[in-house]
């Protein structure tokens, strides 16, 4: 019994411990100098769409994600907006607002 | 063949057309609230492209925990069997080591006392049951829905430990096509396909394809029975909305599954042959040099068709009537050994309801509805030694039939009544009192004093007819003599209690973040009783008829995002499950673990391009049978110290990548490869192998793993629907 409760225990902080490791490598890119490539220039952008339900929300999230440039996204329901971290050198609001668009949504970018 | 030409022609048309179901403002419809509250509508309206797989709602009157689509991804879950691995609540394991069947067990009890419902339809009763939850596949399913205690009793009163819903994939998904393939190294292979079209502003439908099977013949600890039943399932469902401007709504769909499985010893001859059970040449004496392998065979066929027609009777909705009618036979043909099982069963449901909002604070609903099903049942059983054969053969009716009422009264947000009250007449044609009117109260409170804190508590009564043979699958899987009756169908019946205490807490990076302590008591007035201990080498089928049998079950979760997408859900379950069995008194119900912990991590990359998910969990022990006490491995060490089972661990995990419309997904299952070292009880021959004739014979104290590691890929291929198609 206690074997296997160190087992999970164990086998829980190491995956745990990967997953922190994973939250600090990109803080400790940004900590490097010598490697510094060029800065990208991130943008957000505020949509805000005609979205109706959990799966409008779905259908966002699952085909914008993968549009060039896109860093992140958030869809808020209640508000009708959809925020878009982009790199402003691989897109722009005009081509994200298509992609929405494309979609079926009405996309506007919000005041 | 020109209908189903023309047919798919217009489906296509009507798809390239790019038509949806819209409502006058052109949004559009929710449809899966026309018979109530969405089921699996999350509580937080901002979606950070990660969604929560299991959670406990806030707003649901009863109980009630969420395994969302994105949970439901998080394993393999090639059926629904699978998709419970990662919850607490629910225990999945093998009715015995041959057939492949799967059963849950809520509330420490079997899951023959949930009642299934398919988006509110009761499913998997009588023969579907046994391997109605590997008939389910994960990957047709947008969510389920687990509620613990007693439900509501719109559905009839068949549930004691509680409910799980499955909502499947919609006819309204705005994706045309979406393939699933996945296979595992024991080379069990699924391929889903799933086609949700929008036909015009009134008509959708959506087609669920399923394919899966086992091919491969694996014996990995050389008991001479196979790991896993050789498997061929078709699955095949087709279900349609029609949306009228006027409101009303129908819902129809039918359904059609072949199912065929062989389990059981596999010799193999001279020549390397291989050679399965097979029950027209098997027999308890076989001649010296005769291979006479001992095994299962099994074959399904279930056809399906229902009907839902919500009509409202005023321009908000605020009063409407419901209809539900549903159709389910089943055919089931098994042989196990010298046993043969021949059963047929025709089932019907039907829910007539009227629903009245009267404000925001009060709401009724009234209503009849029953359930009707029909078996034919041919049976018979040898045994070697005394009392050699035992036979039934006919036809049986049992029913019920009952109005309901429900009320519902909240206060605010801050308070929540439902008062349920159903009377049935219950109708058994076979039994000593054909017609049984029975009396169901339920009660469910919600009280939110603060924001934070959310109470629970219901109670009520649960009835049920017992179908012995099917209900316990896993005695087919013996050589043990049947006795008392196994053909009797009592009304099982049974009252349970509980509540539950949520505290949403104000950190992490979500809303999500929570404590919550269930406590659940079910007591049986009068239940069936499988008695494996009463006599040795005999099953004992008896009714309870005033013994105890009861089970407490307490439950913790607590589930958290430290940061943003990385979800730490930790459950932890303690059941007490007692019965009183014949001439031995009150002792721990056999064969039920005690606890069961579950760790679920979840990392997510920025809008979930990688996932990786590790699970684990801790399943507690059991007592075992008595015959199976001394029981020793084959190095002569005792497998059971103090009659329980080991403790076990599971770990799981798996890792997902994300491309536009494409998943691809590697897990491993087991990655301790822990195993129940032996799978059957019993004499063995004077060759030290198992020995199927034997009255001691037993293949179905399962209570482990019978597998070690298994790794399995998959993909997931999404079309959503856009303008240019």
């Amino acid at each position: 019994m206690k074997k296997y409760i160190f087992i999970l225990l164990t086998a829980a902080a190491c995956v745990a411990g990967g997953q922190f490791t994973a939250f600090a490598s990109p803080t400790s890119n940004t900590s490097v100098p010598a490697m510094a490539k060029p800065k990208k220039d991130i943008k957000t952008v505020v949509f805000s769409a005609n979205l109706h339900c959990k799966a409008c929300v779905n259908k966002v999230m699952d085909n914008v994600a993968f549009e060039k440039g896109v860093k992140d996204l958030k869809v808020d329901l209640e508000k009708q907006t959809i925020t878009i971290k982009y790199d402003a050198a691989k897109t722009n609001p005009e081509k994200l607002a298509a992609a929405i668009e494309k979609l079926e949504y009405k996309a506007k970018v919000a005041e | 063949m020109k209908k189903i030409i023309s047919l798919s022609a217009l489906l296509l048309i009507s798809y390239l057309a790019g038509a949806q179901v819209n409502d006058v403002s052109g949004a559009i419809i929710d449809t899966t609230g026309i018979y109530g509250e969405r089921q699996d509508s999350i509580q937080t309206a901002v979606f950070t492209g990660h969604q929560a797989g299991n959670y406990l709602p806030r707003g649901k009157e009863i109980r009630t925990e969420v395994i969302s689509a994105a949970g439901l991804c998080k394993m393999a879950c090639c059926n629904l069997a699978e998709s419970f691995e990662n919850s607490a609540s629910v225990t999945v394991g093998y009715s015995d080591a041959v057939t492949g069947a799967k059963q849950i067990r809520l509330l420490g009890l079997s899951g023959i006392y949930t009642q299934m419902l398919d988006e509110n339809r009761p499913v998997m009763r009588g023969l579907s049951a046994p391997f109605g939850l590997s008939y389910v596949p994960g990957q047709w399913l947008e969510s389920i829905q687990i509620a613990k205690g007693s439900t509501s009793v719109i559905n009839g009163v068949e549930s004691m430990t509680g409910q799980i819903n499955m909502e499947h994939r919609k006819p309204t998904d705005e994706k045309p096509l979406f393939i699933n393939y996945s296979a595992m190294t024991d080379s069990k292979m699924d391929l889903n396909i799933a086609s949700s079209l929008q036909l015009n502003d009134n008509w959708s439908t959506v087609m669920l394809g399923h394919v899966s099977g086992n091919f491969a013949t694996m014996d990995m600890n050389h008991d001479t029975l196979l790991d896993d039943p050789l498997t061929l399932q078709f699955n095949l469902a087709n279900r349609w909305l029609y949306y009228a401007p006027s409101g009303v709504q129908v819902r129809f769909g039918v359904r059609a599954i072949r199912d065929s499985r062989t389990g059981g010893q596999m010799f193999r001859d001279a020549d390397n042959g291989k050679h399965f059970y097979d029950p027209d040449s098997y027999t308890l004496t076989p001649a010296a040099e005769a291979l006479n392998p001992w095994g299962s065979k099994i074959l399904n066929h279930s056809v399906n068709g229902y009907v839902k027609v919500g009509v409202p009777l005023n321009e908000d909705n605020s009063q409407n009537i419901a209809l539900v009618a549903d159709y389910t036979y089943q055919d089931m043909d098994s042989w196990f050994g010298a046993t043969k099982y021949i059963a047929d069963q025709h089932s019907g449901f039907f829910n007539l309801l009227y629903q009245n909002e009267v404000s925001e604070a009060h709401k009724f609903t009234v209503g009849l509805g029953g359930n009707l099903d029909g078996y034919i049942e041919d049976f018979a059983r040898l045994y070697t030694g005394l009392n050699p054969v035992q036979t039934f053969k006919g036809r049986n009716l049992l029913g019920n039939a009952g109005i309901f009422a429900e009320y519902t009264y909240h206060y605010d947000t801050k308070f929540s009544l439902i008062a349920g009250l159903r009377q049935d007449v219950f109708y058994n044609h076979d039994g000593e009192k054909k017609f049984l009117p029975r009396f169901s109260p339920r009660l469910t409170l919600k009280y939110s004093p603060i924001e934070e804190v959310v109470i629970r508590a219901n109670g009520g009564r649960g009835l049920r007819f017992s179908t012995p043979l099917v209900d316990n699958i896993g005695v087919f899987s013996t050589s043990k003599i049947f006795r008392g009756d196994p053909n009797s169908h009592i009304l099982e019946d049974a009252w349970t209690f509980g509540g539950n205490i949520t505290y949403y807490m104000p950190f992490g990076a979500s809303s999500n973040t929570y404590l919550s302590f269930d406590y659940f008591r079910t007591q049986f007035v009068q239940q069936m009783v499988v008695d494996y201990e009463h006599y040795l080498n005999q099953i004992d089928f008896y009714a309870l008829d005033g013994r105890r049998s009861y089970t407490d079950n307490f439950q913790l979760d607590f589930n958290v995002e430290p940061v943003e997408r990385f979800t730490i859900t930790l459950t932890a379950r303690y059941s007490n499950a007692k019965i009183e069995l014949a001439d031995k008194g009150l002792v721990e119900r056999p064969m039920t673990s005690r606890f069961k912990g579950v760790l679920n991590l979840q990392y997510a990359l920025p809008m979930n391009k990688w996932i990786f998910d590790f699970t684990a969990s801790l399943n507690g022990s059991s007592r075992v049978y008595d015959f199976m006490r001394d029981m020793t491995d084959a190095d002569g060490n005792l497998l059971y110290k103090n009659g329980r089972t080991p403790v076990y661990p599971l770990l799981y995990l798996q890792v997902t990548k994300r491309f536009k419309g494409v998943d691809l997904y590697v897990g491993a299952e087991n990655l301790t490869n822990y195993k129940q070292k032996v799978l059957v009880c019993g004499d063995t021959g004077a060759d030290g192998k198992i020995n199927p004739a034997s009255p001691s014979f037993d293949a179905s104290c399962v209570w482990g793993p019978l597998m070690g590691i298994k790794v399995y890929a998959g993909l997931r291929f999404t079309l959503w629907k856009t303008e240019k198609i």
